[in-house]
């Protein structure tokens, strides 16, 4: 167990750089640059374009380009800095990661706090109308595209919909905070109700699905047939054995979803015009920012590189039969 | 009756599924809507209107008795448009689930079956196209499948499909992995083993036929996936090209419109919901027939 | 209780009146003073976020737009086009003896008790710095004003500049329009990409900037020490950065903001969605849509000119394809409200008017095909039948190139479709992203390869364009491994307008360059490399709230900002 622990951690760091390889090769192969705003500003020459080309190194072969941007990573721990705006890429990334976590970490704490109890209920009472009806609803929102949820969404909230007491729309839908106000929590929180909601209905229903079908498994397995069998009450049943067991799978799942639940918040902070990481990497990748790009990824890589690591821990340790050579 | 006692068996295993499944009433209703979307796809030809006929001056009408679901901004009946747009859509939505779900079973099966380092290797690649940044594998894949002469026909179409199972295989992958890894150490495998049966055989004929409801269940959710996938891809531009009507390409048009003629939006997205919801629905019913231990 | 109404409302009218009368004055001109500020906080809503405020490393046209509001140069362009003095006391002119017979030496001359945002004189020594920094090789600068045509500033006093050139500069008055750069709160020139300053500017514009929040907003105060007395009226803008055009609207509609930027719809069609809480600014602007034809063989691995495309390379193919397109309908139906255009030159001081000569006509288009060798197929789409550079049996198929993320390009794309089809053209739609189509040519741009067939863009050219009509144009600006930075994309070889290009870069006197510059406008018109259509409205929504504001397609939506008042 320790070895395989020690030999997976140590296959991480070669993985990392073969990713980064990859992906900066992925990321040049596609076709476009940077400077396709300034090929359109009627005010820059060609001869200025050419020069602002090679300023930022962009005429170099791409090994050059590659050592480059590595060995400050490596070496000086910077990952350079934005074509667009010459602005630190650490600093712009770090600026935006805690309005994600925001986003993100409310929305995925509240989806936990209903998705699990619901889950376990549908289990518990399977093919009740109660199931019926909770499986129905967590497959609409699985069955939406996300883009439209958020559209649909304004117009309903902000646009059909008024406040009662200040005729106004009823939530807001753009920013963090309201413009020219103060920034407090409560105007935040006002500002979350509905990116977060949007975002949550699609997870409520993928993780309350899969907690049932995880519940029902445990449900069924010789050990809560024994307890049932010795006579303890359903409840007990329930909320100690059968809820712990089920558990260790749904944790395996959130370990391999967190990174990926990020691409999940983009369309939702683009259209709730929310400042997060999604839409840092979404506006870098259409205008070929390459630094900032590049940055995102990396750190998206190696987020997923330990999240699959921990699961596969996670796995070996629940299924013991599970051999690993 | 030369049937084998074996034979007789698994005749009663399929009715008793079968019997399961039409017992999910969900999923009876949701076959139901399926099939009602798919013969409306169908009949998309009978359409009064062309899909693609243009009558500027009639743009943006709200939904009325001559255009059911009005007409969107050149004046094209919507109805007509996303009939035909289902067509492509769910058209999209099998193919590329066959070819993801193929890729991922092959993978899986390997991996999870020799184990070692084949398995270590091609988790590895797994992990890698999880990992990897969906825009940047789009906008590759389509800007290098555009250059073969091959695929012109239908072109979007076809590297759509591809795109789409490049972004989907890993589940079924790491799914068939998964049963791979515990059915190849029960004793039918050994047993197998035993007898000098070799790999091929036993993946294929032995350990795969138990994996298929998992498999099944897994093609339902990627079936879902596709469809909510090219929309989204059409909404980035990547997607079928106009003026070949996608539900996914509609929507993208849509948006712009979003407040003066929301009908736009409304039609092709709620026809994503019902049929994405539909077979949600089916794959769940398929999921608790197949599962011998449920409790009906 | 009747009468105390009866007086209240006696109070309020002759409130009203007395207003009335002491009517603000919202001119711009030099020493003017305006009435006292409205006051009142502006909201403008902007897509994207500014990179930075140093308009002269700005390479995305949202930094002038917000940067304007900051910093002021010498001078500014109306909407009339013409040159107006800011900073500067009065515009040199030969007359006025600020500018040498020679054209080598202009003198300007700073209007007296000038002070940069934070108090300090803003005196001629900061015009020599803005020339040092600007026109240094590692600054970073992007704008091509002619700097590198200075030979020297000498400041003889704080108030006067005078500017040595080397060659003669036909673009001296808008040398330093684009703000002035303050020695003493910015660093060295060599370091310019990476001040302090360019987030956090110190300028002589009307406002200055209070808070950036990343993302979000950049709030702005009014500038204190503004040089116009009494301006400007209004206390604060916030620039509120919203990417979702159905977020914007929704901001507008509900009184949120006040100001949308390019808010890409037509007038009526605005005007109903922000239900009468706007209006929408417009005046023909400077993004002229244009059809670019390849007229050399595409996918063939080789950029140059010399393969004809066989379909286009037929000079009867194109013009049939300038008949077939209903140029009435786009300008009505499919883009409403844009003003139609014939050639390149369709605004500023080489306007030229051409006359279309291949109008809507589309039994003269099918007449030209065949005539051209390509019949009538059993689908209705032609083949070539004895064309001229294309195999019997190939069909009409031309692909349209566009980029992506812009519905009114889509849906001219979509009509023209329509249209081709009605000739018997068969026309697929292929729209790249904008970092892809605009790209360069080692990043593999479609446009810059030869990879199209027909491409669809809109395009603009500067005040002084014969840069760009050099590049765009001339036989040799076809873009190659040699000439990566060549923009001749229709690969166009024609010596009549090679020669018409060489003419007007030849000479300083403005009638003849345009005469020279009609003289190609007719050429492109009738050889038909690119087929013109329309030039986009420029302007932004507006509150109905908000006044004194000009829409100036050659300015900024901050380029007068300092005359915007709000009621209330």
């Amino acid at each position: 167990m320790q070895a395989y622990l020690i030999r997976r951690t140590l296959q991480a760091i070669p993985l990392l750089l073969i990713l980064s390889i990859l992906l900066f090769l992925l990321v040049r192969a596609a076709p476009g640059g940077p400077l396709a705003q300034a090929e359109r500003n009627p005010n820059i020459s060609v001869v200025q374009l050419q020069q602002l080309r090679e300023r930022l190194g962009l005429d170099q072969p791409l090994y050059v380009q590659y050592g480059k941007w590595m060995r400050a990573i490596v070496v000086d721990r910077d990952l350079g800095n934005s074509i667009k705006s010459n602005r630190p890429v650490a600093e712009m990334i770090g600026e935006r990661v805690p309005n994600t976590l925001l986003l993100v970490g409310v929305a995925f704490g509240l989806t936990l706090l209903i998705a699990i109890p619901l889950g376990a209920l549908s289990a518990r009472h399977q093919y009740s109308w109660f199931d019926y009806t909770v499986t129905t609803l967590t497959f609409a929102g699985q069955s939406v595209p996300i883009y439209w949820l958020g559209l649909m969404a304004i117009l309903l909230f902000y646009v059909w919909l008024d406040n009662p007491f200040s005729g106004g729309p009823l939530l807001p839908v753009g920013g963090m905070y309201s413009l020219g106000g103060k920034r407090t929590v409560g105007d935040l929180l006002w500002h979350m109700i509905l990116p977060v909601g949007t975002l949550c209905l699609a997870w409520i229903a993928w993780y309350s699905r899969f907690f049932r079908a995880s519940m029902v498994e445990v449900f069924n397995a010789d050990y809560i047939r024994t307890a049932r069998a010795k006579g303890l009450a359903e409840q007990r049943v329930t909320y100690v054995h059968a809820l712990r067991n089920a558990i260790m799978p749904l944790v395996t799942m959130i370990a391999l979803d967190l990174p990926t639940m990020f691409a999940g918040a983009l369309f939702v902070e683009t259209i709730f015009s929310w400042p997060g990481m999604g839409r840092l990497f979404w506006d870098a990748a259409r205008g070929r920012d390459y630094p900032v790009l590049l940055g995102v990824i990396l750190i998206n890589a190696g987020l997923i590189v330990v999240a699959n690591l921990i699961a596969d821990l996670l796995y070996a340790t629940i299924d013991p039969r599970v051999k690993y050579k | 009756m030369h049937n084998s006692v074996g034979e007789r068996q698994a005749q009663s295993l399929r009715a008793l599924t079968l019997r399961r499944f039409l017992r999910h009433r969900a999923a009876l209703l949701s076959l139901a809507i399926l099939a009602l979307m798919v013969l409306s796809a169908l009949v998309a030809p009978l359409s009064p209107y062309e899909p693609t006929a243009q009558n500027p001056a009639n743009d943006l009408q709200p939904p009325s008795a001559i255009h059911w679901f009005g007409t969107d901004d050149l004046g094209r009946d919507v109805l007509t448009r996303v009939l035909y747009g289902g067509r492509i859509s769910i058209l999209v939505g099998l193919l590329a689930t066959l070819l993801s779900t193929a890729i991922g079973v092959i993978v899986g099966a390997l991996a999870g079956y020799f184990g070692g380092w084949l398995d270590n290797l091609l988790m590895r690649v797994t992990d890698a196209f999880l990992s990897l940044p969906t825009l940047f594998v789009l906008i590759l894949i389509s800007t290098m499948l555009r250059e073969v002469p091959a695929l012109s026909l239908s072109n979007s179409v076809a590297v759509v499909i591809i795109v789409i199972a490049v972004l989907s295989w890993m589940w079924p992958a790491r799914l068939v992995r998964g049963a791979f890894l515990s059915l190849k150490e029960h004793e039918f495998v050994t047993a197998a083993h035993a007898v000098g049966v070799g790999h091929g055989r036993i993946m294929w004929q032995h350990i795969l036929p138990n994996t298929v409801s998992l498999i099944i269940v897994q093609a339902t959710l990627t079936i879902a996936f596709s469809i909510i996938t090219e929309s989204g891809l059409s909404y980035l531009g990547f997607g079928i090209q106009p003026p070949t009507p996608s539900w996914g390409n509609l929507l993208a048009t849509a948006q712009a419109y979003a407040l003066r003629a929301p009908w736009l939006m409304i039609f092709p997205g709620l026809m994503i919901f019902i049929t994405t919801l539909a077979v949600n629905h089916i794959g769940d019913g398929l999921r608790d027939a197949f599962d011998p231990f449920s409790v009906r | 209780m009747r009468k105390f109404h009866g007086l209240v409302l006696a109070l309020v009218m002759l409130c009203v009146a007395l207003t009335a009368c002491a009517s603000p004055q919202t001119g711009t001109e030099a020493g003017e003073e305006g009435s006292s500020p409205s006051g009142g906080q502006a909201v403008l809503i902007i897509p994207e976020e500014p990179a930075t405020l140093n308009q002269y490393l700005a390479v995305a046209a949202i930094v002038r737009q917000v940067a304007d509001a900051t910093n002021t140069g010498l001078t500014t362009v109306d909407a009339d086009g013409n040159f107006q003095p800011m900073l500067a006391a009065e515009l040199p002119t030969i007359e006025n003896g600020g500018v040498a017979a020679d054209f080598l030496t202009v003198t300007w001359k700073l209007r007296p008790g000038l002070l940069w945002s934070d108090g300090a004189p803003l005196t001629s020594d900061d015009i020599k710095f803005t020339w040092e920094a600007v026109s240094h090789p590692e600054s970073g600068n992007v704008l091509s004003l002619g700097f590198e045509l200075i030979d020297s500033i000498e400041t003889p006093d704080d108030l006067t500049a005078i500017v040595h050139y080397s060659a003669v500069n036909q673009a001296y008055l808008q040398q330093f329009m684009f703000g002035l750069l303050p020695r003493h709160a910015t660093g060295e020139p060599a370091e310019m990409s990476t001040w302090a300053w360019n987030r956090q500017p110190v300028g002589a514009g009307p406002f200055v900037l209070g808070e950036w929040n990343a993302g979000e907003n950049i709030v702005m105060q009014r500038n204190p020490n503004y040089f116009l007395a009494g301006q400007p009226y209004l206390d604060s803008l916030i620039f509120a950065i919203v990417p979702d055009t159905g977020a914007q609207v929704a901001m507008m509609a509900q009184g949120e903001a006040q100001v949308q930027l390019w808010p890409g719809e037509t007038k009526e069609v605005y005007e109903e969605q922000v239900a009468g809480q706007a209006v929408l600014a417009e005046i023909p602007g400077q993004w002229n849509m244009a059809l670019y034809l390849n007229l050399s063989k595409p996918f063939d691995d080789d950029p140059s000119a010399s393969a004809p495309h066989p379909i286009l390379g037929d000079l009867r193919v194109r013009q049939a394809l300038s008949h077939a397109i209903d140029y009435d309908l786009i300008v009505t139906e499919i883009n409403p409200g844009v003003s139609p255009t014939v050639s390149p030159f369709a605004y500023g001081w080489y306007a030229c008017d051409v006359a279309r000569p291949y109008p809507y006509d589309v039994e003269k288009a099918k007449a030209l095909l065949e005539e051209a060798g390509w019949v009538e197929g059993s689908d209705g789409i032609r083949v070539a039948q004895g064309a001229l550079h294309a195999e019997d049996g190939t069909r009409l198929t031309l692909q349209l190139n566009g980029y992506t993320s812009f519905q009114p390009l889509a849906k001219l794309e979509e009509a023209l479709v329509e249209m081709f089809k009605a000739v018997g053209i068969e026309t697929t739609i292929q729209n790249d992203d904008f970092s892809i189509l605009f790209g360069s040519y080692e990043e593999g741009s479609p446009r810059k390869l030869g990879n199209f067939d027909i491409l669809v863009y809109d395009a603009s050219l500067p005040i002084e364009p014969q840069a760009v009509i050099d590049n765009s144009f001339h036989s040799a600006a076809i873009p190659s491994p040699e000439n990566p930075s060549g923009a001749n994309y229709h690969r166009w070889v024609n010596p009549a307008a090679d020669a018409a290009i060489e003419k007007a870069g030849s000479t300083v006197d403005i009638a003849e360059r345009q005469a020279a510059y009609c003289e190609l406008a007719n050429l492109i018109a009738t050889e038909v490399p690119r087929i013109h259509l329309y030039l986009f409205t420029e302007g932004y929504g507006a509150s109905t709230r908000l006044s004194g504001y000009q829409v100036n397609i050659w300015g900024s939506l901050s380029w007068d900002v300092q005359n915007w008042k709000l009621e209330n």
